[in-house]
């Protein structure tokens, strides 16, 4: 008897199981939606708010750069279809638990940032510094542009960026999906010197994808310094996807 | 709250399938009908963006083969806990309601659970959820030749598990020849640690 699989499969099942209520889908579905922006607001406004009063604090200025939020409230659309779409490359996510955000680094401004920045801000001091630094909104959810990048493994360094300036001491936050959740990482110095070899763990291992923060004390060091973030691969060991970051301490 | 007519028709269209898919993934439909759920309020939950997809389907299937995933990974701690603990019982496979010929399906969940989860997963999508190679092999970071080559041996092995589960059902499985590719396998990079993790 021949049988075409998918027919097998299908009848081997248990069933369609109970139909959903697309309306319940739908109403529980914004609320999860109002939740997350919520969510996405207030982490977005503490870390622009760091960004951007750090600079005048330094410069003495008495004006603070960002107004204070307002209700998150203010940004939830009664009508969602009225909002703008501005992702193109809205991926699936694969964690139980929900991603906070869904920015993106090549389109910082999102619904959420719409709702969270008062205009007029555009000349704001933050803007002109120099020294290279993580985006806000990767720091804030590191995993939120990797949705649907589960399965494959990768690791995702946001900070720190390359030319950054550091003190004693380095943050090193990304994301990842590598087997074990275990990211591992060496700081180098000038000369490829092996300072400090060490390991961190991801909020989930592979297939997941799982965020992992990490401050590394750089013991003394100064001056240029490289981290080479990377995952030990379980079949010989070796290095794969090494992800190079140059910056530098000030100590 | 009245949902939007395309997301009803989504709903209605997906649910079946994906508790089916995920119900032939983790042998229990209960949980396939947690999960299903889980996935299709994401999708909701982010609707304007997930309806502009190329795949809205896809993306939905995504979510819940991920789900489905992390669910085989905390049974199997919660099999090595058994096992330390001299107890067992993992999910049923073979007793669950049966809308057909009920000797054969338990044949055909008994062979699927022997096959790796892997294995399990790549039937599924291609043959339940209809996904293509080029697709399947984009969830695994594989080529769709090193896919192809991975099905027909998933084919095989559900194949010679049938065998000798049932041997009197005769089952021949069609096989779907644009999946297969006799080629050596030779693009084994990582992709394959996604079959050990």
């Amino acid at each position: 008897m021949s049988v075409d699989l998918g027919d097998l499969l299908r009848r081997s099942s248990s069933g369609p199981g109970a139909p959903l209520d697309p309306d319940d889908v739908w109403a529980r579905g914004r609320k999860r939606r109002r939740t997350r922006l919520a969510l996405t607001s207030a982490a977005g406004v503490v870390a622009i708010g760091v960004l951007a009063v750090a600079p005048l604090t330094l410069l003495g200025s008495p004006q603070p750069v960002v107004e204070p939020l307002g209700p998150v409230e203010q940004e939830a659309p009664s009508d969602p279809t009225d909002e703008p779409d501005d992702s193109a490359t809205v991926e699936p996510e694969e964690t139980e638990t929900d991603p906070i955000h869904e920015a993106s680094p090549a389109a910082p401004v999102t619904e959420d940032d719409d709702a969270t920045e008062e205009p007029g801000d555009e000349t704001s001091p933050a803007e002109t510094e120099v020294t290279p630094g993580p985006d806000p909104d990767r720091l804030a959810d590191p995993c939120a542009v990797h949705e649907g990048g589960e399965m494959r493994a990768f690791i995702d360094v946001v900070a720190p960026v390359e030319g950054q300036e550091v003190a004693d001491t380095v943050d090193l936050v990304g994301c990842a999906s590598v087997y074990e959740a275990t990211v591992s990482y060496r700081l180098l110095d000038a000369s490829r010197t092996v300072l400090i070899e060490w390991f961190t763990t991801a909020t989930a291992g592979g297939p997941e994808i799982g965020e992992f923060r990490e401050t590394i004390d750089l013991e003394g060091a100064t001056g240029e310094l490289t981290l080479e973030v990377y995952w030990a691969d379980a079949r010989d060991g070796s290095d794969r996807d090494v992800q190079t970051v140059t910056f530098t301490a000030t100590g | 709250m009245e949902a939007p007519a395309d997301l009803v028709a989504f709903v209605e269209r997906e649910q079946p399938r994906l508790v089916r898919a995920v119900d032939l993934l983790l042998g229990d439909r209960a949980v396939a009908e947690e999960i299903t759920q889980e996935a299709l309020l994401r999708a909701a939950s982010r609707w304007e963006k997930v309806r502009s997809l190329g795949s809205p389907g896809g993306w939905t299937h995504r979510v819940a083969i991920n789900l489905a995933t992390s669910q085989l990974r905390r049974r199997r701690v919660e099999r090595r806990a058994r096992a330390r603990m001299a107890s067992q019982d993992g999910p049923s496979w073979s007793d669950a309601p049966t809308e057909h010929d009920p000797e054969q399906t338990a044949a055909v969940r008994r062979a699927l659970a022997r096959l790796s989860a892997a294995d399990r997963r790549r039937l599924v999508l291609r043959h339940v959820l209809d996904w293509s190679a080029e697709e399947i092999g984009d969830l695994e970071g594989a080529s769709a030749a090193t896919v192809r080559q991975r099905l027909h041996r998933a084919r095989q092995a559900l194949r010679d598990e049938l065998t000798s589960e049932a041997p009197s059902l005769h089952l021949d499985l069609d096989d779907d020849a644009t999946d297969d590719d006799p080629r050596p396998d030779v693009t084994t990079t990582h992709e394959e640690t996604s079959d050990v993790r």
